[in-house]
């Protein structure tokens, strides 16, 4: 899904809406068309709801929200 | 025909959105952009998303490839189909098509606190697909950076 003109709404909630990104720390969140539509500290569990309601998981981004963002040296 | 990513300011990484075909589907994933791997991977999240407890009946990789703390599991898909889209434009796209594209997961060595560090990380675009390009530009010049992907 594509909003305006023009920018995906998933690049829209990463680079204009990060800050609700940054109130889901220490979460994973569940990313369809840029919009959260589930979260969970436990992937697992996040999966297998996910799963569950039988969403198109294709089509779902799953991000994990640092509480502190691990450095990536390699 | 130039592809744009996008930025993701939480943690300074570049992104491409692509869809990655498996199977015959198109599955959504954000690739983070790294010059420094030498191939491109789905990593636990999108792995565990995609092939669920099916993922070690994948093909296992003899290359050696170094995961966190050496500790990964890693296989590969042959042929798969990869759209790189533009994040402006979505009728913009670059096709590609890998001879393999790795899967590395760690989830059988990690738990708990470890775990969560570990799958922080995001799957990669790495040079086997970076290396196709003609140009790659990362402007800081602007609110949020910019990358361009010019494919020839």
């Amino acid at each position: 899904m594509w909003v305006g003109w023009f920018m995906s709404k998933t690049a829209l909630l990463y680079e204009r809406k990060s800050d609700e990104l940054l109130k889901l720390k220490g979460y994973y969140v569940a990313i369809l068309d840029g919009e959260i539509v589930d979260k969970d500290k436990d992937f697992f569990k996040l999966l297998q709801r996910l799963r569950k309601k039988k969403v198109k998981i294709e089509n779902i981004i799953i991000d994990y929200i640092p509480e502190k963002p691990v450095e990536l040296i390699v | 025909m130039t592809i744009e990513g996008f930025y993701d300011p939480i943690r300074k990484y570049f992104y491409i959105l692509a869809k990655v075909y498996l199977g015959g589907k198109p599955y959504t994933v954000n690739l983070m952009v790294d010059t420094g791997a030498s191939i491109t991977a789905l990593l636990d999240r999108d792995a565990l998303r995609i092939f669920g407890n099916k993922v070690s009946k994948l093909k296992k990789s003899k290359r050696n490839l170094v995961g966190i703390g050496g500790f990964a599991d890693t296989y590969y898909v042959e042929n798969v189909k990869i759209e790189l889209i533009d994040s402006k434009n979505p009728e913009l796209k670059h096709t590609t098509t890998l001879n393999r594209l790795y899967v590395v997961t760690h989830h059988k060595h990690f738990r708990g606190e470890e775990w969560k560090k570990v799958s922080q990380l995001p799957s990669i675009l790495g040079r086997d697909i970076l290396f196709k390009a003609r140009k790659i530009i990362f402007d800081f010049s602007t609110t949020p950076p910019k990358l361009k992907i010019e494919f020839p």
